[in-house]
């Protein structure tokens, strides 16, 4: 158990014993006045958007201040946060909050993100070989072990049903954790036979000579989210106003970064390090508007079929009305 | 002073040489530098980062968090620590409760620093000050319980009241074991600071580190941990050179000095 999966699983254990002892809520708007809304998200090219959107005033329009908070945890910390109330809005893949559901946390889906393309041409997500070890094609995966940022969650699933669907014998993958920044050095010191990695460490590891070998979103599901915004059921159900509001600036964010392509890169280096070789070289997220009941079926599913849900999670209770 | 001189030498010598051995390592292709840059590489990088604001701002955040939770494990640990140190019933009640706690990691509560003070300041002044009080804490009780028999003798023949015992004996005598706590508690307050920008993302030098991480930077990654790393040895020998001068009255620096 490495520190990252202590820090979440404690989270979670707090998080569930503080969730009905917290009373925080923002303060209504009164006539004209701006709601302040807090969102947690993490300096990735994923973000974009809602830096956008503060830019071209979009979320002003729609009443809402919106202030970024930022967040290098991941899905269970934002819970956490959320839960709390320390931040209205959390920023997190769909199967951690279908776990979080199943394990009785009220959180609940408000609008999608992005999702990590769908062929080969476009896909952001890829398990990679090291160059010449002879692991270039679904097939040559079995029986090898394979790093995920986190086991038992959307990369797992979605490796094991993608290569179930191509034929391969998953009983015999074996998977390890390793956090996305250090798969590249871990799959070429020989640590493991291949990473399931994202971008931009995808662009970084094929330039030192990594081989893309199977997309795990092939064959899932076109566009499924594997990012999406969202809060606790009791915020949703006592703020709809402000989550309609959001949800309305969020829709013309997104729709403006995906028009604009170039304003969405040069944002990017203001609110990341990243530098125009690896804007140049990395591949971008699907920028998702609108929303799509049956992909976050789809996430239940994956969860129900490849892992393990303590409690019924329905497409229903998962998206917030 | 002279010798001090060829101390110093000394260990930027060591440095220096170790700096040569890492470059060496990587300029020959035994560790690639997309992984681990060149030492070269990291100091330009931190030389192009000390020339904009937005460093000195992260540089700004850590240090206050860090003396924040300096001030409150120094107020808390001198002030438990001399109750604890001359008075046995409280001794004898802490005594559970404080070898209890102190060996918990702090970075174990950063979950409950999260969810009770928010992934601001708050945490890591509450994980600074949660690894710091403890050494200043000890420190703070051997300083007050110890007294050599001249000194009690003294303050027994003299009549001392006890808060003239407090005040003017034992105080100046507990105050080189308590600076030895509140240096060693110094480097424990950065690594915790630090680390608490790193997991939870409070805004400062550690979440600056994971930022270039994120971004495929890694030689300016290392520059922010170099950076840290100068921040720490510049924070230990301030610290050092302010209780060398403040302290030097007492028998024990005046013997280092000459």
């Amino acid at each position: 158990m490495n520190t990252r999966t202590f820090v979440i699983a404690g989270i979670s254990l707090a998080a569930l014993a503080l969730a009905g002892c917290t009373t925080t809520s923002p303060e209504p708007s009164g006539e004209g006045e701006l709601v302040h809304l807090r969102v947690g998200v993490q300096p990735t090219v994923e973000a974009a958007p809602l830096h956008l959107g503060i830019q071209q005033g979009f979320f002003e329009e729609h009443g809402i201040e919106l202030e970024l908070v930022s967040n290098l945890g991941g899905g269970a910390p934002i819970t956490a946060q959320v839960e709390a109330g320390e931040i209205e809005i959390g920023f997190s893949n769909p199967t951690s909050l279908v776990l979080a559901r199943s394990n009785g946390l009220d959180v609940q889906v408000i609008a999608p993100a992005s999702a990590a393309g769908n062929d080969e041409n476009d896909a952001q997500v890829w398990i990679l070989s090291k160059g010449g070890s002879g692991i270039d094609e679904a097939a040559d995966l079995e029986g090898k072990t394979i790093a995920v940022n986190a086991v038992q969650n959307i990369l797992e699933f979605t490796i094991k049903d993608s290569l179930d669907g191509a034929g391969v014998d998953i009983d015999t993958l074996k998977f390890v954790e390793i956090p996305f920044p250090d798969m590249a050095a871990a799959l070429d010191g020989g640590q493991v036979d291949a990473v399931a990695s994202v971008e931009p460490f995808v662009a970084g590891a094929i330039a030192n000579g990594a081989t893309r070998v199977w997309n795990p979103y092939e064959n899932v599901r076109a566009n499924l989210p594997n990012a999406s915004y969202f809060s606790s059921g009791r915020w949703i159900a006592e703020n709809a106003d402000t989550v309609q509001a959001f949800r309305e600036a969020l829709a013309e964010s997104a729709q403006y970064a995906i028009d604009h392509p170039d304003e969405m890169r040069s944002i990017i280096t203001t609110y990341t390090e990243m530098t125009e070789e690896t804007l140049t070289a990395m591949r971008f997220p699907v920028i998702l508007v609108d929303i799509d009941r049956d992909a976050y079926q789809t996430h239940i599913d994956l969860v129900k079929k490849w892992g393990k849900l303590n409690a019924d999670v329905t497409v229903d209770d998962l998206l917030a009305p | 002073m002279r010798r001090r001189r060829i101390v110093l030498a000394g260990s930027v010598a060591v440095a220096a040489l170790a700096a040569a051995a890492v470059e060496a390592v990587v300029r020959t292709g035994l560790v690639k530098a997309e992984y681990f840059p060149a030492p070269t590489t990291v100091v330009a990088d931190l030389a192009a980062l000390l020339t904009r604001a937005e460093t000195w701002g992260a540089i700004r955040l850590t240090l206050q968090g860090w003396a924040v939770g300096m001030l409150i494990a120094i107020a808390l640990g001198v002030c438990l620590g001399t109750l604890i140190g001359l008075n046995p019933y409280a001794d004898r009640a802490s005594r559970v409760l404080v070898e209890f706690l102190r060996p918990v990691p702090a970075v174990a509560l950063i979950p409950l620093a999260i969810l009770v003070f928010g992934s601001g300041f708050g945490s890591k002044v509450f994980l600074a000050a949660f690894g710091a009080v403890w050494p200043i804490l000890i420190q703070s009780i051997y300083g007050a319980r110890d007294l050599d028999s001249a000194q009690r003798d003294t303050m027994t023949v003299f009549r001392l009241r006890p808060v003239d015992r407090l005040l003017s004996v034992r105080a100046w005598n507990a105050m080189p074991s308590i600076a030895t706590g509140v240096r060693i508690a110094a480097g424990t307050a950065l690594v915790l600071v630090v680390s608490a920008e790193l997991i939870i993302g409070s805004p400062g030098m550690g979440r600056e580190v994971v930022t270039a991480q994120y971004a495929l930077r890694p030689e300016r990654m290392y520059a922010w941990i170099l950076a840290i790393g100068l921040l720490g040895w510049g924070l230990n020998s301030g610290l050092f050179a302010i209780e060398r001068r403040a302290l030097r009255w007492h028998p024990s620096y005046r013997a280092a000095q000459s």
